[in-house]
């Protein structure tokens, strides 16, 4: 019942590349549907490395990770990016809006990157609707530095939301910003994700935000999460 | 810019090989198209190119009097040339209607230029000039500087030829006459006699009245003065630039080129031969091209993979940002490649526009 109630569970996980004299250990960390959950560390601590070991960019040497109760880290290669695909959306710490390409083309990018998932008249539509709730939608045919800054991080919000993903990990999109910006954008990417019932799982490493979220994963004390 | 970098190093080697491509083919086609040329002793490629098109005049000139002497042999058609004018910048050429009959030249309009002061135009130029039947055209100066020089003529348009796609397109036709006419050897003006003021006459004896420079010479032959136009030469020392001689058969054409072999005025000469010397030369021109072509390609490609390399540098973000978001490798393998393949595309495009562009224009200053 217990379990049923988690998107993310991770144990005895051991991942070090190799060469680089650098190890992450977490012995138990579990992560519930639809929470807002903080990933904290200083700089070199494992928060990016460990974002890519849930969405199956990298494979651990050893343990579990258990994404909705399938083991993601005995998976092959093909089967980790068509996970990733079905379940993770990705915001990033400056957009990483692809500037020649117009904003309806940023937001159906992951449809037109991948053929694993249809880009027809209904996906378009959605966006357009998403767009609109968003208020972007006049702006679709316009190019990423045609808009805003404010306009920018939604589009970049709504691309990573744009497949409904279970999960949603943003890397430290607030770095450079000052507070009061900050709190706009992490409120605007928690708006999104409830509204999409996402759990999003957010690296940063301003503690100024941590009032937000459900449970804090701080990397700094590895093997005991702390919670909120 | 790196569109452009591509055409220009593409644009090189596929202008090369175009031009000498075309160079190639219409000397070929044109110099088999004449059997013989026979011109003063000199410059043989100068003879030859001059005659076949008309690109000015070779350095020395033979006279009627070696026409006949050809044309006696009986051996086939002959054909005299006079070069050296222009009109508008375009060749002047004195000929016969044998030139027209040999060259498979009929007018599309009009007649060939029969009577002095007559030109028949080259399709091209009428076009270029917007010129037709029945309108004038003025010859340019053949040497500003020399005030001894005769003055530009006025001749009537009276016929444009069909359009042959060789160099007679962009020629203009006269009878040798006219050419006499515009070397300075004939000349028309009011008639000298004992009414004729004094102050145009420089001598006067019993025979005859020599006028001074004061006597205007006509600038243009029309059915009022025709007649009062003559040459201050004997007809078979009037000068010809070359004789283009079309034998019978091969027996007349290797017996003709024989008998003036060893002629101490006259050189008797092959086109094809001639060209395919000249192309000799042109080839090993090209192959040395070709090869520093291929050294030229080699440094493109590394250029080109330097920066395909820097690319994917600074868009690392980028191949990052796609690659999280779902891209596999091989799909972003393949949008780079296709950058790649539509820059290539594109410089080709204009590479080959641009050789086209180039082709033309240097085709045209080279024949």
């Amino acid at each position: 019942m217990e379990n049923e109630k988690q998107i993310l569970q991770i144990e005895d996980l051991k991942f070090w590349y190799t060469g680089k004299g650098f190890q992450l250990e977490i012995s138990n960390l579990k992560i519930n549907k639809g929470s807002k959950v903080a990933i904290l560390g200083k700089s070199g601590s494992g928060k990016t490395t460990l974002a890519h070991l849930i969405s199956g960019i990298l494979k651990p040497q050893s343990g579990l990770i258990r994404f909705m109760g399938q083991n993601i880290s005995n998976l092959s290669d093909r089967e980790r990016r068509a996970y990733r695909i079905k379940n993770i959306g990705f915001i990033f710490q400056e957009f990483e809006l692809i500037e020649y390409l117009s904003v309806l083309d940023n937001l159906i990018l992951p449809y037109k990157l991948n053929k694993s998932l249809s880009l027809n008249e209904e996906t378009i539509n959605r966006a357009k609707a998403i767009a609109g709730r968003i208020e972007i939608e006049n702006k679709l045919h316009k190019y990423p530095n045609q808009l805003s800054g404010g306009e920018r991080q939604r589009l970049a919000t709504a691309r990573a939301l744009i497949t409904s993903p279970a999960l949603v990990i943003a890397d430290e999109p607030t770095g450079n910003l000052d507070t009061q910006t900050a709190n706009k954008v992490l409120n605007e990417i928690i708006n999104q994700s409830s509204k999409s019932n996402s759990t999003l799982l957010m690296i940063t490493h301003d503690p100024r935000l941590l009032e937000s979220f459900d449970q804090v994963i701080d990397l700094n004390k590895l093997t005991n999460p702390i919670t909120v | 810019m790196q569109v452009a970098a591509l055409a220009i190093t593409m644009c090189l080697p596929i202008t090369a090989n175009m031009i000498v491509g075309e160079v190639s083919d219409k000397l070929q086609s044109r110099a088999k198209k004449t059997p013989l040329i026979f011109g003063a002793k000199g410059d043989r490629f100068d003879l030859t190119i001059n005659s076949l098109f008309f690109r000015g005049a070779p350095s020395s000139e033979i006279s009627m009097l070696e026409y006949n002497r050809v044309k006696n042999e009986n051996r086939g058609s002959v054909v005299p040339i006079i070069l050296g004018f222009t009109a508008k910048k375009y060749p002047v050429v004195g000929t016969t209607t044998e030139y027209f009959l040999e060259r498979t030249l009929v007018p599309k309009s009009g007649t060939l230029p029969l009577v002095l002061g007559d030109v028949t135009l080259g399709y091209l130029c009428a076009k270029r000039l917007s010129l037709k039947e029945g309108d004038h055209i003025l010859t340019d100066q053949v040497n500003l500087y020399n005030l001894s020089a005769n003055n530009p003529v006025k001749l009537n348009i009276t016929g444009i030829l069909e359009e042959s796609k060789s160099a007679d397109d962009e020629t203009l036709f006269v009878n040798l006459q006219t050419s006499w006419l515009l070397s300075g050897i004939g000349h028309g003006h009011v008639k000298i006699d004992d009414k004729t003021s004094s102050e145009s006459i420089l001598s006067k004896n019993k025979s005859s009245i020599t006028a001074n420079a004061s006597l205007e010479n006509y600038i243009e032959v029309n059915d009022e003065n025709i007649n009062a136009f003559h040459f201050h030469k004997e007809q078979e020392n009037l000068p010809i630039s070359s004789l283009l001689a079309f034998p019978k058969n091969i027996k007349d054409e290797t017996i003709l080129k024989g008998n003036y072999i060893n002629d101490k005025t006259v050189q008797s000469i092959r086109p094809r031969e001639i060209v395919s010397e000249l192309l000799e030369f042109v080839f090993k021109i090209k192959q040395f091209l070709n090869t520093s072509f291929i050294l030229t390609g080699i440094a493109a490609s590394l250029f080109l993979l330097a920066l395909i390399l820097l690319s994917i540098q600074t868009r690392k973000r980028e191949i990052k940002t796609l690659f999280l978001i779902g891209c596999d490798r091989k799909t972003l393998a393949l949008l780079f490649i296709g950058e790649l393949a539509i820059l290539s595309c594109m410089a080709l495009l204009v590479s080959i526009i641009t050789a086209y562009a180039l082709k033309s224009l240097a085709i045209g200053l080279i024949i």
